[in-house]
């Protein structure tokens, strides 16, 4: 269709298909395949689940929050320990560009990764949870889907089913970690193992 | 020379934020100002305050605040002198002085309107003049007649008819007139001057010469003070932060027409608030970027208020801050790198206001070879360390365990949830006497549930727990 040439986002047009969805590469390319688009998406609040602390889940993000962070800020909402700079470094992280948010409630938790979601300025936001309602979900959803940056939010795998558009349930077996895919975009996909 | 008169009417009510209606200010047991109620029930200023109360049973009085007045009419100084540097105070006013023409946007009445907005925006009741002189524009403002004159219009016939009521009078001069019979200026400008002076004293004639531009007037022209500060009391001490907030909205209003004026911005200030109970709350606000637009000071405010409870009613507000000249580079037209690093500084305000400083921290390497102390968390800002050298540190967990956790030692194999198997190690890290002459050998070890964590031993033998490689 001629109106395709005009501009990118300018040609609402008939006939011209809808833009492509941002995504952030995994660093892994298995991954990257099973994801829709290629990658994380963008303008969505991805949901892990994770059974326990400290199987290789902050390392699956890693490469993806390193090229955020080289342009734009990164946040991190209530992680459960101290996150380590050398560790971080190794990875290329750009600390300088590391907010550690430590709130000291819920709400405070919840407001702090809704105001991240909607800056321009960051990149991407990582949060921690023990606990969250359906209708908070939803509202840090709705920012996601706003600001149009990369949200991530770890839950424990015993909570309910939250309404997230991509939810992946992490677990360790041996040799690696297992992501199942239990809600995604597209069609539906095998369990995956990586090693981080 | 033009100058332009702005009387407020009300200025004994308006220092009282939130005020209850009907409401009336006194002093000395009579009343000096009542609001649009008080006054539809019968009250007028100069009433004695058992006729009011008898009047209006349901009436709030407050004594009047002088201290408070001469801060608003400091406020409105600093407005008015955004348009003019030539201000000078009355008791409830001010006069801007410009030259015939060459006022700042040219056309005199430009500048009336753009005065009478900006003193709409601030929400005062008051009377607007302009007129070649200095005196004659404050009549024309205190007697309610808006006469807007320039050097072109026909401004002494037109004055004639002014009434006599707005003059600084003395009242024997006032009754005299009076009792003969002369009600306008134009009756007292029709008498001869002599005679005028011998009757009333020099003083009259002096004030009708300057009034008519006959006689250069004198003025002290008032002085910008290197702070703002400005208090509002509350009419009804408030515990709510909702309440307060109103009462800090109308100063930040204020705030950002002196900012303006004064082509000053803020890089941080105080909110002082007093309550009943004699221990004043003060909240100190930074900002990493001066600012003057009053949403954003007014965003900052609301989330540290949030929830905030004093435990005491408060019963005024202050906000002061220093005002200095920031000079700001502009920015491109694209919303780019520079606009993006102002989005940030104004996420990082917000979230500093309403989480505290300490909440809102960075991450910072060290060049230290103590696992423990080579990451530092701190509040932001980060802080600039050189970089250690050397080899990339790829071998290091995500978190770490603050202090390290001490592990049970079953069979010489230390367990956390089953026991561990070290996958990779020993890697030695080593300090000397000078640092309590600490020794350790660390592992990558995994554990039954597949979980990577980073152990040591120390010199005694004993196991713990230091990082997870998460």
């Amino acid at each position: 269709m001629a109106w395709a040439g005009v501009g990118e986002g300018i040609g609402v047009r008939r006939g011209v298909a809808p833009a492509q969805a941002t995504v952030m590469p995994t660093g892994s390319l298995d991954l990257d395949r099973r994801l829709e688009g290629g990658g994380w998406p963008a303008g969505v609040l991805t949901e892990l689940r994770v059974a326990q602390m400290g199987i290789g889940e902050v390392r699956l993000l890693l490469p993806a929050l390193a090229a955020l962070s080289r342009e734009g800020r990164l946040m991190w909402v209530a992680p459960p320990y101290g996150p380590y700079a050398p560790a971080l470094a190794a990875h290329d992280v750009v600390l300088d560009h590391l907010i550690v948010v430590r709130p000291r409630t819920h709400k405070e938790a919840l407001w702090a990764v809704g105001q991240g979601l909607l800056s321009p300025a960051v990149g991407a936001v990582v949060s921690w949870f023990t606990d969250i309602r359906d209708q908070e979900f939803r509202a840090l959803q709705r920012y996601a889907a706003q600001g149009g940056r990369w949200g991530f939010c770890f839950l424990p795998s015993g909570l309910a089913p939250k309404p997230s558009r991509l939810r992946l349930l992490l677990e360790s077996v041996p040799g690696g970690l297992r992501i199942t895919f239990v809600r995604k975009a597209g069609r539906p996909a095998p369990p995956l193992v990586v090693v981080p | 020379m033009l100058w332009l008169a702005v009387a407020l009417t009300a200025l004994p009510l308006e220092v009282f934020a939130a005020r209850p209606a009907p409401f009336a200010v006194t002093e000395d047991t009579v009343l000096v100002g009542c609001d649009a109620q008080a006054r539809a029930a019968g009250l007028a200023p100069g009433l004695s305050v058992a006729r009011a109360c008898a009047l209006c049973p349901s009436l709030s009085l407050r004594a009047r605040d002088r201290i408070a007045e001469g801060d608003l009419l400091e406020g409105l100084a600093a407005f008015a002198y955004g348009f003019s540097p030539h201000v000078a105070l009355r008791a409830d006013g001010v006069l801007m002085r410009f030259t015939d023409r060459a006022s700042p946007m040219g056309d005199p009445h430009l500048v009336l309107a753009h005065v009478t907005q900006g003193l709409k925006d601030l929400g005062y009741a008051f009377e607007i003049a302009m007129a070649p002189t200095a005196a004659m524009a404050w009549l024309c403002a205190c007697s309610a007649v808006r006469g807007i004159w320039t050097q072109q219009d026909p401004w002494r016939r037109a004055a004639r008819s002014l009434p006599l009521t707005g003059l600084p009078l003395t009242g024997e001069v006032r009754a005299a007139c009076r009792s003969l019979g002369l009600s306008q200026v134009g009756d007292l400008l029709d008498l001869p001057r002599a005679g005028l002076a011998r009757r009333f004293g020099q003083g009259v004639v002096w004030l009708l010469e300057g009034l008519m531009g006959e006689r250069p007037e004198i003025e002290d022209y008032w002085a910008p003070a290197p702070r703002f500060r400005r208090r509002l009391v509350l009419a009804h001490p408030v515990t709510t932060d909702e309440a307060l907030m109103f009462a800090v909205a109308r100063i930040i209003r204020e705030w950002v027409m002196v900012l303006r004026a004064r082509a000053s911005r803020v890089a941080g200030f105080t909110v002082e608030m007093a309550c009943e109970d004699r221990v004043p709350r003060i909240e100190a606000f930074t900002l990493t970027r001066p600012e003057r637009d009053g949403q954003v000071l007014m965003r900052l405010v609301r989330e540290r208020l949030r929830d905030f409870r004093p435990g005491s009613a408060i019963t005024a507000v202050t906000i002061s801050s220093p005002l200095e000249a920031h000079t700001e580079t502009s920015l491109p037209l694209w919303r780019d790198g520079p606009w993006r690093e102002q989005d940030f500084r104004g996420l990082l305000d917000r979230l500093q206001a309403r989480l505290g400083h300490e909440s809102v921290r960075a991450l910072s390497l060290c060049p230290d070879h103590r696992p423990e102390r080579a990451s530092r968390e701190t509040a932001w800002p980060p802080r600039r360390l050189q970089p250690p050298s050397g080899h990339a540190l790829v071998d290091r967990p995500v978190w770490l365990m603050d202090p390290p956790e001490r592990l049970n030692v079953a069979c010489g194999v230390p367990m956390f949830h089953g026991p561990l198997h070290l996958a990779r190690g020993p890697e030695r890290v080593e300090t000397g006497w000078w640092d309590g002459s600490v020794v350790r050998d660390y592992f990558v070890a995994t554990n039954a549930r597949h979980e990577s964590l980073w152990v040591f031993r120390c010199a005694r033998g004993e196991w713990f727990l230091h990082g997870y490689f998460s």
